[in-house]
C-alpha cells in the first residue's frame, strides 16, 4: 500500500462537501476491477469509502472550504482494490481514534464515533500518514482465496 | 432510499429500502419525526429491503430510538439481513435494539 506511489492511483478531486461522497462512490464503483470483487467485499469498500469521506467533509476543515482527492488502484488478478484519500485539513490520524463503547444501552450510547471503528473492522488494511501538510489515508480490500 | 409508511393500531410500520447513508439518513429521521408529531408512539422498521447502511444510518436509528424511548414508546427493527446484519453485529447495535425476524413478530410484542 504505502509502497504504491500516488502515480499508481487514478485520481478524482472534489470540494470537501457532502455531494463529493456520492461522486466518489460512483467513481470507485465505475473502476475496472471493482466488479471483480465479491459482493461482500464491494460493500465493505463502499462503507469504508463513505466513512472516511464523511469524516473529511465534516471535520477536516472545520468551517473553512476545503478539498479532497480520491485515488483508486485496482489489481484484478489479485482481486484487490485500494483507495487513497487525501485532504489538506487539520491533522487527523484515524488509527489513533478512541474506540466507541459498544456495550452501552440505547440511552447512554453516543451518537457518532462509529464510522472509523467500522472502517477498521471492514477493510483488510488501513494506513495513515501525514505528509506535505496533508492527511493521507489508504485502505484496501482483497478477495478471499475461496471467493 | 425509499420509505413507505403504513399505520396499524399498535403503531406505524416504516418500510425502508435501498441505502441508509450520509445522504439519506436525514430523510429517515424526518419520517420518524413526522410520525411522532402525529401522535404515533411505536414504530416498527422493516429493513428487509435495505441494501446498505453506514454509520450515518446507524446514527439516524439511534437518534430515533432515543427520542421514541424518551417519549415512552418503542422503536423495533425487523428483517435485518446480509450487509445490514453484519454492520449491526460489528457495531453492537444488535443488542442496542430489539430486532425481530419478521414484521409480525415485532408487532406482536406491541399488542
Amino acid at each position: 500500500m504505502k509502497h504504491l506511489d500516488d502515480s499508481q492511483y487514478t485520481w478524482l478531486r472534489e470540494p470537501a462537501e457532502l455531494d463529493a461522497v456520492e461522486n466518489c462512490r460512483v467513481f470507485v464503483v465505475g473502476q475496472p476491477g471493482f466488479e471483480a470483487l465479491p459482493g461482500s467485499k464491494r460493500f465493505k469498500l463502499e462503507l469504508a469509502l463513505e466513512e472516511v469521506l464523511v469524516n473529511v467533509v465534516h471535520y477536516a476543515y472545520k468551517d473553512e472550504k476545503g478539498w479532497l482527492e480520491l485515488g483508486v488502484h485496482t489489481c484484478p488478478d489479485q482481486g484487490t482494490v485500494c483507495v487513497r484519500i487525501k485532504d489538506g485539513g487539520h491533522p487527523f490520524n484515524p488509527l489513533l481514534k478512541e474506540e466507541p463503547d459498544l456495550t452501552l444501552d440505547i440511552q447512554d450510547r453516543q451518537i457518532g464515533g462509529l464510522g472509523i471503528y467500522l472502517v477498521k473492522n471492514m477493510v483488510d488494511d488501513l494506513e495513515y500518514e501525514r505528509r506535505d501538510n496533508m492527511n493521507v489515508a489508504t485502505f484496501c480490500v482483497t478477495r478471499d482465496e475461496q471467493e | 432510499m425509499k420509505i413507505d409508511v403504513s399505520k396499524r393500531k399498535e403503531g406505524a410500520l416504516l418500510t425502508v429500502s435501498g441505502r441508509l447513508d450520509a445522504m439519506t439518513s436525514m430523510d429517515f429521521n424526518q419520517a420518524c419525526e413526522n410520525l411522532l408529531d402525529e401522535g404515533c408512539e411505536n414504530i416498527v422498521v422493516d429493513l428487509g429491503a435495505l441494501d446498505y447502511i453506514s454509520s450515518a444510518g446507524l446514527r439516524s436509528l439511534l437518534v430515533a430510538g432515543k427520542r421514541i424511548s424518551a417519549d415512552g414508546g418503542n422503536l423495533l427493527l425487523s428483517r435485518l439481513t446480509g450487509m445490514a446484519r453484519e454492520v449491526f453485529d460489528i457495531s453492537g447495535f444488535s443488542s442496542v435494539f430489539s430486532v425481530y425476524d419478521t414484521v409480525e413478530a415485532a408487532f406482536e410484542t406491541l399488542g
